[in-house]
């Protein structure tokens, strides 16, 4: 029990995705200038890395496991894709309302490094079913919490009187650096 | 009907666009995973940019030669499954042949699959081009990936570690270190700071060519002005 | 419906054409990747116990034989054999997360005394003159000759990241080394 606890305060704060393993970078930078989308495309995430975690765990050991595992960042990503697919077909039809909201997120979640990775290194560190349930959980939750978080930083942001030539995607990198610094400080809490 | 030929874009033009024009890293702002993530030393920037580059140049030829069989329906799938193969065998030729690499890439390697560059390059490029104009433009990105990737990493390790190397050879050696550098922070405060000076480089010379520009149409107007003025007073001396 | 079809078969086609070279790359490259794996093994021990003196790698250990997959911080277990090919040390490949990065250690046990046998850090990257002093060579031979059932790490003031690592790595040998009864009687 512990341990799983371990498991989880890791994945959600010292090894935070976003900050300290540079995974899902790209929609980071690129979605947490609103705070609305932020929270569309962190809610969108956590399902999706969830959800494909588990699926792809329970191909590698129940499928691929052991005469097919070179096949396995193939059939990972066929994965993903499918299921990001499917996802969206299911909102689309049984909450409206939702599909609006984050809609517009799930196709760009296919190429989000993010959703693979935390696939990858699941199987990797040779995780249990249930502890790839909550690395996956809880990774998934780091990244929609950062995110969040920092739209609304960069919404502030939005305000400063900041050069013109690092106005954008330079000042949220340097946000983003102060944001990780103040992460570091949880390494060794464990 | 006659068929209107395209533009065929120069190869050295190509090369140059991916490698400063339209720089991955520092203009586009793509694949930023491996750039933060692998940049701790020039090694493993330089190691993980040809790595793209390789990846590039088989992703974009393939998928360039069979850009007329495939529907145009289903292309996404099947050029992600031919990434993933690429990408998979590259995974286990560096297990094989360089492992240091291998190892030091980590999850970085396979990643490379959803990397925007890849399956940006071939939707826009790969999709609609010959398989020649196909290779350059994977070179010329490939090689500006790598250029990023090796700015940021020689950055981060000079100033982070006091010293560079290169297949052990040092290059630099300075007793001088700021060891936050080369952690997470630093990844993201050296790439903030890079692509800021780059970007307000261009907004300077953006501004000074506009500036340039204008004092030329204003010289323009004034020639003309004066021509016409001198017109008119011909045409009254005349009368 | 005829473009489905013609869809499902591009589909397929695609698919058994991956699937045929990614196993033909597969093939191909296992047997360096195996012979990689190997020699670092041969190299991790010959760090500690010199190949010129006859010692050397049990090649028929099984793979997972000390169930050391079911620990995390630990990588591998070697047996090493002296010229007579009886077992002399077993080594515990070990990592753990420090302060800067992941610190690797090689952890040498006498089997027959339950004693430290040999320490060498392979990987770190800890902050020089505070947890680096970790790894000089007073601060190891302290450890040697420790016994393994109760390994006292002396702290370093201001490196409690790096005390912290390098303890939870012994602890992690000591509870590995008492669960799969590693110990020999002569």
């Amino acid at each position: 029990m512990s341990d799983l606890l371990t498991l989880a305060f890791t994945a959600f704060l010292v090894q935070n995705i976003i900050l300290t393993q540079f995974l899902g970078i790209c929609s980071f930078l690129g979605v947490s200038t609103k705070r609305s989308s932020a929270i569309g495309m962190g809610l969108a995430v956590f399902v999706v890395i969830t959800l494909s975690s588990l699926l792809t765990w329970t191909i590698y050991y129940k499928i691929l496991y052991p005469n097919l595992i070179f096949m396995r960042t193939i059939v990972f990503i066929l994965v993903v894709a499918a299921m990001v697919q499917i996802l969206e077909m299911a909102i689309k039809k049984f909450s409206p309302t939702l599909y609006r909201a984050l809609g517009v997120y799930l196709p760009l979640i296919t190429t989000n490094c993010a959703v693979l990775g935390v696939a990858l290194l699941s199987i990797q560190n040779e995780y249990t079913f249930t502890e790839t349930l909550i690395f996956s959980a809880f990774t998934s939750l780091g990244y929609t919490v950062i995110i969040i978080t920092f739209s609304y930083i960069r919404e502030q942001m939005h305000k400063a009187p900041i050069p013109a030539g690092f106005k954008g995607i330079p000042s949220g990198l340097i946000a983003a650096a102060i944001m990780s610094l103040i992460f570091q400080g949880f390494t060794g809490l464990f | 009907m006659t068929k209107v030929k395209k533009k065929r874009i120069k190869p050295k033009d190509n090369i140059l666009n991916g490698l400063f024009k339209q720089n991955p890293t520092f203009v586009l702002i793509l694949g930023m995973c491996p750039t933060l993530g692998v940049t701790t030393s020039l090694d493993n920037a330089i190691g993980m940019g040809l790595s793209v580059l390789f990846v590039l140049i088989l992703t974009n030829s393939l998928i360039s030669l069979i850009r007329n069989i495939v529907p145009s329906e289903i292309r996404i799938p099947v050029y992600i499954v031919l990434i993933a193969l690429v990408v998979t065998l590259l995974e286990w030729l560096l297990n094989a042949f360089i492992p240091t690499l291998y190892a030091n890439l980590g999850i970085y390697l396979p990643l490379i699959v959803v990397n925007c560059i890849i399956l940006g390059r071939a939707e826009a490029f790969a999709s609609d081009n010959t398989i020649v104009d196909s290779v350059f433009d994977a070179v010329g990105m490939g090689l500006g990936f790598t250029l990023g990737l090796s700015t940021l990493a020689f950055v981060r390790e000079l100033l982070g570690t006091g010293s560079v190397q290169l297949l052990r050879f040092t290059l630099f050696d300075t007793s001088v270190a700021a060891s936050f550098l080369v952690s997470p922070t630093g990844a993201f405060l050296t790439l903030g700071l890079i692509i800021g000076i780059i970007q307000t480089i261009k907004i300077d010379r953006d501004n000074k060519k506009a500036a340039a520009m204008e004092i030329k149409i204003k010289a323009a107007l004034a020639k003309k002005a004066a021509k016409e003025a001198l017109k008119l007073k011909e045409a009254t001396t005349h009368e | 419906m005829l473009k489905t079809l013609y869809f499902a078969f591009f589909l397929g086609m695609t698919g058994v054409f991956v699937t045929v070279v990614a196993y033909l790359g597969f093939t191909l490259t296992d047997p360096y990747i195996q012979e990689n794996r190997i020699t670092a093994i041969n190299n991790n021990i010959a760090i500690l116990y010199n190949p010129d003196d006859g010692y050397h790698r049990n090649e028929f250990q099984a793979d997972n034989a000390y169930q050391e997959k079911n620990y995390k911080l630990i990588n591998a277990v070697y047996e090493v054999l002296d010229e007579d090919e009886e077992i002399f040390a077993v080594i515990y490949n070990v990592s753990a997360q420090g302060r800067n990065g992941i610190i690797s250690a090689l952890i040498a046990v006498n089997p027959y005394t339950d004693t430290v046998e040999a320490v060498t850090y392979y990987d770190h990257s800890e902050t020089p003159n505070i947890g680096e002093k970790y790894t000089r060579d007073d601060a190891i031979i302290s450890l040697i000759g420790q016994s393994i059932s109760d390994v006292e790490v002396d702290a370093i003031a201001n490196a409690t990241v790096t005390w912290t690592a390098i303890s939870s790595m012994f602890d992690e040998v000591e509870i590995h080394y008492v669960q799969e009864e590693v110990h020999l009687n002569d």
